[in-house]
């Protein structure tokens, strides 16, 4: 089978960033350098080609594509300053906005005013929804849910997770279709072994910390970039993890959610602590890209801009929540607060399946194809043999 | 004269700072040879071929009487005319010196056993003592020689050959076989790297030439025969008439009606067989195509001309021979990536033409067919591989690299893309040779402008076919590429570029008329690709520009130069020297058998001649040293040993025979 070039292609994925890329004469300095492209993989240069070439299919269903941390080992060291490690970045851009079937990704990462609409409109209309259901403000003690009722937060939320899985699931499986690649018949998986492989890495971050921190000139722990990255995974998922225990007591009758608990309840300690490593990695991230660091953060599109902030709004305004419900008095703030704090966070899932979110969902499914290894064939006992 | 004197030898050994003395011990050697009968004295030093050194013999060769000197130092190609010099300006014969070549024949390659190599020096050096007793002066061959070059080929390298022997204040004959100079490079548009236009640069160096007093020039002209040797070469040529005058030219042109496909434009375009190959052509008279003209008369203001070639013979009288007569592009055999079978592709050549005939801001067309897409793929007729090519009609393959296609093509597609930006581009490439300064400049440029790049492995070649029905392209272009891991590529154009290489040219027998020889792969060949890389092995002869292989013009410029001054400094002083080392005839000893001339492989070097003696008829061998190489094969073939190599003879063989077989552990005893 033979692959067909298409020499518009490169016109396409530079919409998406890829700065530089045409100067790339593929010599694979990029993929000696990487310490993630090992054991015969061949990526950032396979992935380049693809691309220079216009060979659409054999990039989308690259596993390598998600492997890459972006560390900016390539980039640093490409003689001809084409950036590959960006281009990885763009690549994977174009990638989200391929296995998308509404369309709304392309449109976030290519066009600047569709992407402004999308950003406002979504947060204002969960906003007003709500709001146009509220209660009172008591200010003698915080009632939180009283000014907005738990039980519209409850409908809307399975709403909003209704559509977002069935739109996760498309990007999914258009990915995983892609991915997985022909079925050897007679051959069998460790899909199991694969699974763990996945969750650990997805919860480390262990390739990241070990293969990808390489500068000789390696910051303190808690400034290299996988802390920072892994604190801001760690609090996302703590966060997601308490938020659903403290509706979990509620269900089970133990007590109203989002009331007050003591300091050391080991669900709000788990809330304080994620929450705490959320905003910590959020706004390192954030001054990174502002500082433009290094290589990795130089470039920024307005998808990036956008999970970052709405994932650092949503931090930050959870906290405010929960600073105001330790107050001796609770100020007004803390009711908008709290319809800005499901208003953004509202607004972060739904983009998820769209923007730079959607990495977490594709990465582990090419973590997932990648470490999936034949079982090995027990051989039969050699006759003779003794 | 001293050199009639009984022997006063002097021997002299150098260290080499270290490359001779590392491995002989020439103190030792200094010593041993002190003792053989007529040595007058031995010395060492650090480097002979220094001021000081050369100060040291040429004293000694005036205080102390030596007059033989044999030196042990390196290779007699490094230093040999430097100590003859030495030896000169002391006033000594330069022929009454040996040179021994210690460091390549023993130091470098006995360097691990030190004692063997000791002694191997010392048998080498006492065998030149031993030749240095019978040494003779001998006087260097002088041939009066013609100021007169002829330089082949009115093309670039040769219109740069006969400019600058012309201005070293020589005559010069430049004989171009087709009606019009300028060549190859005339077809070209811009050049590499300046971007300059190729007409205008050439027509300044042909304004030059042509205006030039010393020089002539004879067009649809050609060498018929070559006689003679060195300085004295008698060379014939035949010249076709032009056909027309000056008056009647452009008038019979416009006249002419008969037309045949225009080889300047590789036959994209027709023209008239009364023809200029382009405006501004030199010389600007229109000439008569006398291959393809049908003989039919044409009618001029009610008269009926009939053209007739009336060919002149003459002679030429030349000192020198400049070969400059180019290349032929590689044409690429019917079905070559469906070459001469699909029209859709062309070569680079072709493409230039095409080019050169469309309009700026026209847009790109071929074959009535808007191009969007077009694959150039290198090494067309270049690197080929025995078994994946199909062989020359010799039989060989080329499997040098032409050097040019891939700046050219490189250039072209910066050419295609500035002109037509919309314009998809794919490189075909093995490597890309862009070695030349500021050829990279071109692959850095079109890697920027977005053309794409596929590397093909020599022995998996891509593949032409024309595409299935239903393609909006007429063509496939299918090639493992190895840049993307070898997967298959399948490329859809509408034109396919051959960046065709360079064909040595049939030069009609030239090549045997002047007993030049060709290379393994048939471009003419040098002595020395190093050492003498202008001119061929027959004296006198020597190459310039793309006769001698694949270049760019600003190669073939300086071949040309080179050639120039080669044959500048050799018949500046109107008359040639050469090494005396020829046959000589002992006339007491020959009887006439002819037996030397039947061996000698060189025309015109020995010749039986009749002399009257005593009233009778009697036989002898003559030899003419100007065509002589001295190769000895006359003196093994003599049943008389009347025949001798001069500054070789038979008898100083056997004198260093002897000597190398000598017993040596006395000489070594007394010394250590």
């Amino acid at each position: 089978m033979s692959a067909r070039v298409d020499p518009q292609f490169l016109t396409e994925i530079k919409k998406y960033g890829a700065v530089n890329i045409e100067a790339c004469f593929n010599c694979g300095n990029c993929t000696a350098i990487c310490p993630l492209s090992t054991n015969g993989e061949t990526f950032p240069r396979r992935i380049i080609r693809y691309a220079q070439l216009g060979l659409k299919e054999p990039l989308l269903s690259s596993k390598e594509l998600w492997l890459c941390y972006y560390c900016g080992e390539c980039t640093r060291t490409c003689p001809k300053q084409a950036n590959p490690g960006e281009f990885m970045a763009a690549a994977r851009r174009y990638a989200i906005a391929s296995y998308d079937p509404t369309g709304l990704a392309k449109a976030l990462y290519t066009s600047p005013i569709l992407s402004a609409i999308f950003l406002v409109l979504p947060a204002l209309l969960i906003g007003l929804g709500i709001y146009a259901f509220h209660g009172p403000m008591p200010t003698n003690a915080l009632k939180l849910f009283d000014f907005i009722p738990a039980g519209i937060i409850h409908n809307f939320g399975v709403i909003g997770m209704i559509l977002l899985a069935v739109l996760l699931l498309a990007g999914m499986v258009n990915m995983s279709i892609k991915v997985k690649g022909e079925k050897t018949p007679g051959v069998h998986h460790d899909w199991m072994r694969a699974l763990w492989e996945t969750l650990i890495e997805v919860l480390t971050q262990q390739r990241y910390q070990q293969d990808c921190e390489t500068e000789a000139d390696k910051p303190v722990w808690y400034l290299q970039k996988w802390f920072i990255h892994a604190s801001t995974l760690w609090g996302f998922l703590g966060l997601l993890v308490a938020t659903a225990l403290d509706y979990g007591l509620e269900v089970l009758g133990i007590k109203a959610t989002g009331t007050w608990v003591p300091f050391w309840n080991p669900i709000r300690l788990l809330g304080t602590i994620a929450g705490l490593l959320l905003v910590y990695g959020t706004s390192m991230a954030f001054v990174r890209r502002i500082r433009k660091s290094d290589a990795t953060s130089t470039y920024s599109t307005i998808s990036d801009w956008a999970f970052l902030i709405l994932l650092w709004l949503t931090g930050v305004s959870g906290f405010l929540l929960e600073i105001a419900l330790y107050l001796p008095q609770p100020g007004i703030w803390a009711y908008w607060t709290l319809l800005f704090h499901i208003s953004a966070a509202g607004e972060l899932l739904i983009l998820m399946p769209f923007t730079k979110f959607a990495h977490a969902m594709y990465r582990a499914i090419a973590i997932y194809f990648h470490a999936l290894k034949p079982v090995p064939v027990a051989e039969p006992a050699k006759a003779g043999a003794d | 004269m001293p050199e009639n004197q009984e022997p006063r030898i002097g021997v002299y050994v150098c260290h080499c700072g270290g490359n001779i003395s590392g491995a002989v011990q020439c103190e030792l050697i200094a010593k041993a040879l002190k003792q053989l009968p007529n040595v007058t004295i031995t010395r060492t030093d650090e480097s002979l071929c220094s001021d000081a050194g050369q100060s040291m013999i040429e004293a000694d060769i005036k205080e102390l009487g030596v007059n033989r000197v044999v030196i042990g130092a390196c290779a007699p190609m490094l230093h040999e005319q430097t100590f003859r010099g030495a030896v000169t300006r002391a006033g000594l014969n330069p022929y009454l010196y040996q040179h021994i070549g210690l460091r390549e024949q023993d130091s470098w390659v006995h360097g691990h056993d030190k004692q063997a190599a000791t002694d191997k020096a010392l048998r080498l050096m006492s065998a030149g003592v031993a030749k240095a007793r019978l040494l003779q002066p001998l006087e260097p061959i002088r041939l009066g020689a013609e100021k007169h070059a002829l330089v082949i080929g009115g093309g670039v390298a040769g219109l740069r050959s006969a400019l600058d022997i012309a201005r070293q204040g020589l005559r010069v004959s430049l004989v171009e076989r087709s009606p019009f100079l300028g060549g190859r490079m005339a077809q070209l548009e811009s050049v590499f790297p300046t971007e300059e236009e190729a007409r205008k640069l050439l027509h300044a160096l042909i304004e030059k030439v042509a205006a030039h007093p010393d020089i002539t020039i004879f067009t649809q002209a050609e060498v018929t025969g070559v006689a003679g040797y060195v300085g004295n070469f008698n060379v014939h040529v035949q010249q076709h008439t032009r056909g027309v005058t000056n008056e009647n030219a452009e008038a019979l042109m416009a006249a002419c009606s008969q037309e045949v496909p225009d080889e300047f434009n590789y036959g994209l375009t027709q023209r008239k067989v009364i023809y200029k190959p382009y405006a501004g052509c030199y010389p600007s008279t229109p000439a008569v195509d006398w291959e393809n003209y049908n003989g039919e008369p044409i009618s001029l203001n009610g008269k009926q001309v009939v053209l007739k070639d009336e060919p002149k013979a003459f002679e030429l009288n030349v000192g020198a021979v400049v070969v400059a007569t180019g290349f032929d592009p590689y044409t690429p055999p019917q079905g070559e990536y469906g070459f001469g079978e699909l029209p859709q592709v062309v070569t680079l050549p072709h493409l230039i033409r095409h080019l050169a005939l469309t309009k700026n801001g026209q847009p790109l067309q071929w074959n009535g067919r808007a191009i969007r897409d077009v694959a150039l793929i290198h090494c067309v007729g270049s690197r080929q591989v025995e078994g994946i090519h199909q062989p020359q009609a010799d039989g060989q393959v080329n499997n040098y690299c032409s050097r040019v296609c891939c700046t050219a093509t490189l250039h072209m597609t910066a050419e295609l893309h500035k002109r037509y930006p919309q314009l998809n581009i794919f490189d075909l490439h093995q490597d890309i040779r862009t070695y030349g300064r500021g050829h990279e400049e071109y692959y850095r440029r079109t890697l920027e402008d977005g053309v794409r790049f596929l590397r093909y492995n020599g022995e998996e070649l891509p593949k032409v076919s024309a595409a299935p029905k239903g393609d909006i392209h007429p063509v496939l272009v299918k090639v493992k590429d190895r840049l993307t891991y070898g997967e298959e590529i399948e490329i859809p154009v509408d034109l396919v570029v051959l960046a065709v290489g360079f064909m040595p040219r049939d030069i009609h027998g030239l090549e045997k008329m002047l007993k030049v020889s060709r290379g393994a792969d048939r471009f003419l060949l040098e002595v020395h690709p190093k050492l003498r890389p202008v001119e061929t092995a027959v004296n006198g002869i020597v190459l310039a520009g793309t006769a001698q292989g694949p270049m760019n013009i600003q190669e073939s410029l300086s071949a040309a130069s080179a050639a120039a001054a080669k044959v500048a400094s050799l018949l500046g002083r109107g008359h040639v020297e050469l090494p005396p080392f020829v046959a000589s005839v002992d006339e007491h000893k020959c009887n006439g058998t002819g037996a030397c001339v039947e061996v000698c492989l060189y025309e015109g070097a020995i010749a039986l001649q009749t002399f009257e003696e005593n009233g009778e008829q009697i036989k002898r061998a003559v030899i003419t040293p100007a065509n002589c190489v001295g190769c000895g094969a006359c003196v093994s073939a003599c049943p008389n040993q009347a025949i001798d190599v001069q500054g070789w003879t038979l008898a100083q063989y056997e004198a260093m025979v002897e000597a190398i077989g000598a017993d040596m552990s006395a000489l070594a005893e007394v010394a250590s």
